[in-house]
């Protein structure tokens, strides 16, 4: 089931799979707005309203509750939800479900517009400590803060069990519902709920995928979690064919988030230390950071990553003694994500800005305001391979046209340095499953054109020239930095360019190494909190094991698992929480779905106190890594009192979860919520047809006077719909595709997808310019009339869609005005993504008027 | 969906100019071998008339061409097996191919008829050339090139027929129209200059033109008749399309109003005064014009 | 042995990404009629065409390969289907303009696959009229005809064609054509077992039309959907019977013409006696 995403277009080459697979008769399910090239191939496309994928997803979750429910205690969907989820815990008496508030639960505070969370947790026995002495190390100081075994009740009876408190919160999700407010046919709604049913057996798997259709919503992480309530409740999670597939945008855009390119994490997943928390010393930051989730589950080992980090930036200045540079590393204090960036650099408080490989100019929302905010900078440095429209807001934007903006008012100073493009440096994509995937360096660039690594590279060398002498103690971090890269001269050998840093020797610090040998580490296992190890990142540990092997490079493939093509974090391992795909009891599930399986008889590799080898051991035939401890028996039960994954039973398959089960229910870990609840867009045409609260109660919102205002609920000057997305022939903000003739003649115009219906209703022919406005601004578009878009009745009401392309800028070989003229700076509270795949706005016919905001 | 490949107004020109070049020479063929001495007049105007339009036939279909330099590969093909590394150039299926060799042959039995007026009009006093014409008999080259002119006058028919565009691959009908109009447009251009020669002793070749022309135009009529009837597509873009306005007049100007005009010569043995007859004649090589240029264009609208 | 390509539009998602991969392999220029003014001049492409996905629009001088994009939709979206066509030279078994060539500017190689010779074409355009699908196309540019070569250079270094190594989903397949042909069936039994009652091969039957095409098709719906034609015939069919009653209408004619200019002859000879 394809939902939240166009694969054929966003995706093609991966689409190849999607289509082999249905040359050997599997069934595709496209459930989007509008019919794209992805419903084209798809058996079924069921059309729903945007935004409303919630009640859609939430009607499917009862449709398999009431399946699960009439089903014997031994079923196969039964056995995995009671074994691998948490439907059997008990959760605290005290937690109020929205259906009790009426669209809201239990801990909110209307002041804060937050959530507090502790009425979410599980009912527990008393916690048994698993130290009593004094702490010493910080594992020590971990093992402190083990809680209580949860209560639960396997029959999945108690009202207060997680499996009951799901079944009430989604009792009015019928189908229904997903007619009254996703405008989707029960009869279309009731064959992709049967499809996915009963795909999903012992022997047969389901997979979702989505991407950012899903992700830019202000309830876009709670559409995601809804899919991962469902594919529990279906069984189909840690098994082949099943999961669900986050297709990531931007080439390694996965490996960004792996290796940290965002504010508010470290490399491996580690939070950013933040003076918001308890996050005073290295011994605060490991406590807090494994508090609740950390100590019983594989998180329990945070301690040995996190300083290994440590040792890896500061090398031999890290010691016991100063917290291994603790104090020097910067920490965070506020949201510093790209959209609250853009309003501080808009109120002047931002200086400087280093753009590199983006866009904002035409691929941030509210683009007006951005451009108007660069103009506040004292300098900017871009960094491309073409003159972009960032690059150029001074001199070509649409403000300086109309004389919003006076070239000569303008003190940002620009410098533009030319990039290398990416056959021009060698380097890794991790791709949307994890896979790191090394590519070799083709060509020089021409010219003074260079890589972002030489740049950064040999910026940053300059930088710590600069504050060599300083006797500042705030400079002791950038002072002690561990930061030689040089490449060896055989490295560089057959290039012009002889001081690119040398990527094989980053892959070796992020991989990790023995501190005193320099020995590389062949497995995170090896990690130690005591400073003699070090690792830029515990998760890709593997890739470099030793000083000539990059496991990145391998192209052995197997047509399946494939162990032998690139590396896939973590430890090689292709599909995660892989102990499902077994059996509670260790055999497999089925012949065709068999992956990981417990082989009572393989030799375990530890020897008994009288020395004779143990049997029993994971394994898979496929050359899967079991995701789990390898030689933990299906029977073996979860010791109280003990850090990480000895806590947990044989049968808890999820051993980054606190109890090693999946989370029907989320005690914690999310701001807005223990379970999806569908919530309007922030700019809606209609009330919630299900609740009272109308949008998500915790939204993040900046109301910046003039410039980035919203629409009221229903307001009637912006009634339409508007969604955002992307087409095949282009690529985001347009700078690698609309400079090329060969793609700009194939789209060359930006074009309006609008129904038939709504176009006759405003006097529009195809092809005829619209105008398309919001309070943010106004642009124009050719009109493409088309069937492939439709109306959608809304409780009775007709709400109109239109749908945007938004690729267009007003450089290269195809021009158009700036679709993010319109979008509004709103964003998820988990992780402050915008909303600009859904909100309101008119359309009229006719051209924009000249010097409008174009 | 049809590419487009623009045969314009060189095209329409090349097969009319043809079409005329060959009726002329016919005529004169005509009067050569079955007429008397008196006929040799008439012979010599169609001379005059043919060989020069074959020459701007050339010029028309070479100009025509996207590498014009390249034409003379119609004839000749390079060939490395040969020992003079090239050799001529036959395609039978191919019209374009054939029909050059059509114009080729034309041009130089039309020529050597029109040496033959020359000489015969002392305007070139060469003696082998006169030996020649003295030896080699007028209607022998005559007969010969009628044969090429006719091939000249109906290949463009034929070359039409042969292609995949859906309006003219519905008939084979139009290499005979394009014969029957050559024939009235080639008997009407000389029936022009005779009118505007006004020579006394041409009142009897006139008549006998103008009754040629009215079979002519009379054939012409059954041929468009038979291709309508066979290419329905076509008969309906060229009386309904925006090339109805050029079918009509063809039908009006171009046969009816010549047709009546000359009608009393055919029945009543009269002969028109001799401006009614250089009219009738203007009106059918306008008509002959018209008929070549909605047949070429109704399949590029 | 004939190199050909079966295209199953069936598992064709329209990304074009074979449309611009001929264009990479054979350096073709942006299709002028497609913009402003040149690219490099600072133009810019103009060429919306409101035909759903479709801005090519058809087959020219530089665009060897057209996607097609055909939406058929009920009023109330309960069916609805949107159809692409990968479309581009068929090089037929019986190629009309490789008859109707008067220099013999296109040959058919070993592998089979038709194609222009550049040095020998002399813009004459029959080839245009002659092709019954209207894939060759004149360039106003250098005055020659162009067309998909099946990447001729590439397949006689025994290199697959540049489009259907671009292909991402594997709809565009090349190889020896009865390999191609036995694949295809194959694949039509699959799909009309899975109900698809219209989906139906074009091009693939060696004793059908044209004598089977190089390059054929699994077509969702009948041919004329896409703008083929249903009957593709080889024009040079109507030579002979064209030729013949030319010749006749040219004895008619002259006979006609003698018997009249004799029957007068010999009376006006009279009067002049
Ligand atoms: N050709 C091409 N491919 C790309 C890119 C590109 O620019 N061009 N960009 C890359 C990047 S950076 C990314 S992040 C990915 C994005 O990949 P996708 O998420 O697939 O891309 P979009 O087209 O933005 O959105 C996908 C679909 O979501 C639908 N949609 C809109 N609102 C809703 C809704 O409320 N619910 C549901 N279920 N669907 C909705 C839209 O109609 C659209 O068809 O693509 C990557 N791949
Ligand atoms: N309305 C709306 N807005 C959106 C979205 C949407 O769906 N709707 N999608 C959002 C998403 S998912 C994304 S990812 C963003 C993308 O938005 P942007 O990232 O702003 O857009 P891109 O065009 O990818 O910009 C990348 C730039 O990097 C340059 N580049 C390429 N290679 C290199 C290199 O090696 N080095 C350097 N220094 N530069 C390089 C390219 O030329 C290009 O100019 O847009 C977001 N904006
Ligand atoms: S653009 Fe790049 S990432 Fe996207 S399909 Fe093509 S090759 Fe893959
Ligand atoms: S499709 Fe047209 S151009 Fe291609 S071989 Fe056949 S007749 Fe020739
Ligand atoms: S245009 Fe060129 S290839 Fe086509 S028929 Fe004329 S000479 Fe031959
Ligand atoms: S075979 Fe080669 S020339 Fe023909 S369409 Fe494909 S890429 Fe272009
Ligand atoms: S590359 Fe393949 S899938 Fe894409 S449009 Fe061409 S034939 Fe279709
Ligand atoms: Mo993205």
């Amino acid at each position: 089931m394809i939902m939240g995403s166009n694969m054929a277009e966003c995706h093609p080459v991966a689409f190849r799979w999607p289509m082999k697979a249905k040359e050997k008769g599997a069934k595709i399910m496209h459930v989007d707005p509008r019919f794209t090239r992805t419903s084209a191939m798809a058996d079924i496309h069921a059309p729903i309203r945007a935004g409303s994928d919630i009640v859609f997803l939430g009607a499917l979750i009862k449709y398999a509750l009431d399946k699960i429910e009439a089903e014997p205690l031994e079923s196969f969907h039964r056995l995995y939800v009671s074994n691998y989820t948490n439907a059997a815990l008990l959760v605290n008496k005290d937690y109020k479900d929205t259906e009790d508030l009426d669209g809201l639960f239990s801990g909110y505070n209307p002041e804060t517009k937050a959530y507090n969370a502790t009425t979410w947790g599980y009912q527990r026995k008393d916690a048994k400590a698993a130290f009593n002495g004094t702490p010493q190390t910080y594992s020590d100081f971990v093992a402190q803060t083990i809680a209580g075994r949860p209560l639960e009740d396997r029959s999945l009876k108690d009202l207060q069990t997680v499996f009951q408190i799901v079944k009430r919160h989604y009792a009015r999700y019928t189908p229904a519902m997903v007619e009254r407010v996703c405008g989707c046919a029960q009869d279309t709604f009731l064959k992709v709920a049967d499809t996915l049913w009963n795909n999903s057996t012992e022997d047969r798997t389901s997979s979702i995928v989505y991407a950012v259709g899903w992700t830019q919503h202000t309830i876009g992480v709670q559409m995601i979690r809804a899919a991962g309530v469902l594919q529990q409740l279906l069984g189909n999670i840690g098994r082949p064919g099943g999961g669900i597939l986050a297709l990531r945008g931007h080439a390694t855009i996965q490996g960004s988030t792996d290796i940290a390119t965002l504010y508010h994490s470290l490399p491996g997943y580690l939070n950013m230390p933040d003076a918001r928390k308890a996050h005073a010393t290295l011994k605060d930051y490991i406590v807090t950071e494994t508090t609740g989730s950390g100590a019983t589950s594989y998180w329990s080992n945070l301690p040995k990553f996190a300083v290994s980090y440590f040792k890896a930036q500061f090398g031999g200045a890290a010691t016991k003694d100063n917290d291994y540079g603790y104090d020097y590393h910067p920490k965070i204090t506020a949201d510093h994500s790209h959209m609250p960036m853009f309003v501080d650099m808009y109120n002047g408080k931002i200086k400087g800005f280093l753009v590199m490989g983006q866009n904002p100019a035409v691929g941030g929302q509210n683009a007006r305001m951005q451009r108007k905010a660069l103009a506040k900078l004292d300098w900017m440095v871009v960094r491309d391979s073409f003159i972009t429209e960032t690059a150029e807001f001074w001199k070509t934007s649409p403000e300086v046209q109309s004389g919003e903006l006076k070239t000569p008012d303008i003190k940002t100073e620009v410098f533009f340095l030319p990039a290398a493009a990416l056959a021009e440096m060698e380097g890794s994509f991790t791709n949307t499953q994890r896979l790191l995937q090394w590519h070799d360096k083709a060509a020089d660039p021409p010219g003074d054109a260079r890589s972002d690594s030489w740049f950064t590279y040999n910026f940053g060398k300059r930088l710590i020239a600069l504050y060599k002498g300083s006797s500042n103690k705030n400079d002791w971090a950038i002072q002690n930095l561990l930061f030689n890269y040089d490449s060896d001269p055989d490295e560089v050998k057959n290039w012009r360019i002889k001081d690119e840093p040398s990527s094989f020797k980053i892959l070796k610090e992020i991989n990790g190494y023995e501190w005193a040998t320099k020995k590389q580490l062949t497995s995170f296992t090896l990690f130690k909190e005591d400073g003699t190890t070090a690792g830029a990142s515990w998760i890709y540990t593997g890739v470099a094991p030793d000083d000539k092997t990059n496991n990145a490079a391998r192209r052995k493939g197997d047509d399946w698992i494939s162990p032998q093509w690139g590396f896939a974090w973590p430890a090689n391992r292709h599909i995660m929480y892989n102990r499902a795909s077994a059996r509670p009891d260790g055999k497999p599930w089925s012949e065709r779905k068999k992956l990981v399986l417990w082989d009572e008889n393989a030799d375990s590799g530890n020897k008994d106190a009288s020395g004779n080898a143990i049997l029993g051991r994971w394994v898979s035939p496929a050359g899967e890594v079991p995701d789990f401890n390898a030689t933990k028996s299906p029977f073996y039960h979860g010791k109280d009192g003990v850090l990480g994954w000895d806590y947990q039973d044989g049968t808890a398959p999820f051993i980054m979860r606190p109890d090693g089960k999946a989370l029907l229910f989320a005690p914690a870990g999310l701001v807005d919520g223990p379970l999806p609840t569908h919530y309007e867009p922030y700019e809606s045409p209609v009330q919630n047809p299900v609740y009272k609260q109308q949008s998500s109660p915790v939204a993040k919102t900046w109301l910046v006077q003039g410039a980035n205002e919203y629409h009221a609920v229903g307001d009637a000057n912006y009634p339409i719909v508007i969604s955002t997305y992307r087409l095949t022939e282009h690529h985001l903000s347009g700078t690698m595709s609309r400079w090329l003739p060969w793609l700009a003649e194939l789209m060359p115009e930006l074009f309006c997808e609008i129904s038939p219906e709504l176009a006759a209703e405003k006097g529009i022919k195809n092809t005829d310019y619209v105008v398309i406005s919001t309070k943010r601004g106004e642009i124009e578009a050719r009109a493409l009339v088309t069937r492939r878009m439709r109306p959608f009745m809304v409780d009775g009401k007709t709400v109109h869609q239109i749908g945007l392309p938004w690729h267009w800028g007003w450089q290269g070989s195809a021009k158009g005005d700036v679709v993010n003229n319109l979008s509004a700076l709103v964003g998820d509270p988990n992780v402050s993504i915008h909303e600009a795949k859904v909100f309101t706005g008119n359309i009229k016919a006719g051209r924009r008027a000249k010097g409008g905001s174009g | 969906m049809q590419q487009p490949f623009d045969w314009g107004i060189y095209i329409i020109s090349y097969f009319f100019l043809g079409g005329i070049a060959a009726g002329a020479y016919f005529t004169a063929a005509l009067a050569e071998i079955f007429g008397g001495k008196e006929d040799r007049e008439l012979a010599k105007v169609g001379y005059y008339i043919a060989f020069p339009l074959v020459l701007v036939c050339g010029v028309l279909l070479i100009v025509d061409l996207g590498q014009p330099l390249r034409f003379w590969e119609l004839f000749i093909t390079p060939n490395d097996a040969s020992p003079i590394g090239w050799s001529p150039m036959f395609k039978a299926q191919s019209p374009i191919q054939i029909g050059s060799y059509a114009l080729l042959g034309f041009g130089f039995f039309s020529f050597l008829s029109l040496l033959d007026v020359w000489v015969e009009e002392q305007r070139i006093r060469f003696a082998p050339l006169q030996k020649f014409y003295n030896v080699v008999p007028r209607k022998l080259y005559a007969a010969l090139g009628v044969l090429f002119g006719w091939f000249l006058a109906g290949y463009t028919g034929v070359l039409v027929t042969t292609t995949a565009q859906p309006m003219w691959a519905e008939t084979n009908w139009i290499g005979a129209l394009f014969v029957a109009s050559a024939a009235s447009t080639g008997a009407a251009a000389i029936a022009l200059v005779l009118a505007i020669r006004n020579r006394q002793q041409d009142a009897d070749a006139g008549l006998r033109l103008t009754r040629l022309d009215n079979t002519a135009l009379i054939v012409e009529i059954a041929m468009l008749v038979i291709v309508l009837a066979t290419a329905t597509t076509m008969a309906r873009a060229l009386t309904s399309g925006p090339l109805a306005i050029v079918f009509w007049s063809f039908i009006a100007v171009g046969i009816a109003v010549p047709l009546l005009l000359q009608a009393r010569s055919s029945l009543g043995g009269a002969e028109p005064p001799r401006n009614l007859l250089a009219l009738a004649a203007v009106l059918v090589l306008i008509g002959g014009f018209l008929v070549r240029y909605m047949i070429v264009m109704v399949a590029q609208m | 042995m004939s190199k050909g390509m079966f295209v199953d539009t069936s598992i064709c998602t329209g990304c074009k990404a074979c449309q611009v991969a001929c264009k990479e392999w054979n350096g073709l220029d942006p299709e002028p009629a497609h913009f402003s003014k040149a690219p490099a001049d600072g133009g810019y492409a103009t060429n919306f065409s409101g035909n759903s996905y479709d801005n090519t629009g058809k087959l020219s001088a530089t665009d060897w390969r057209h996607v097609m994009f055909i939406e058929q939709f009920s009023e109330d979206r309960r069916d609805g289907r949107w159809l692409f066509m990968s479309d581009s030279c068929k090089h037929c078994n019986q190629a009309g303009c490789m008859e109707a060539c008067p220099v013999n500017a296109i040959v058919r190689t070993d592998l089979g696959n038709v194609f222009v010779l550049q040095d020998k074409c002399i813009g004459c355009r029959y080839c245009i009229a002659a092709c019954p699908f209207g894939v060759i196309s004149y360039s106003q540019v250098d005055g020659k005809v162009h067309k998909c070569t099946l990447c001729d250079d590439r397949i006689h270094a025994g290199l697959a064609t540049a489009c259907s190594k671009a292909c991402p989903t594997g709809s565009i397949e090349f190889g020896d054509v009865e390999q191609l042909r036995v694949k295809a069936n194959a694949r039509l039994a699959a799909l009309q077992s899975a109900g698809q009652d219209k989906a139906q091969l074009y091009g693939a039957d060696p004793n059908g039309d044209l004598a089977g095409l190089n390059v054929f098709y699994l077509l969702m719906d009948k041919p004329s959907v896409y703008g083929q034609p249903e009957k593709p015939v080889l024009p040079q069919k109507n030579l002979q019977t064209s030729a013949a009653l030319t010749v006749g209408a040219a004895l008619l004619t002259g006979l006609a013409a003698l018997v009249n200019f004799r029957k007068r002859g010999a009376s006006a000879s009279a009067v002049n006696k």
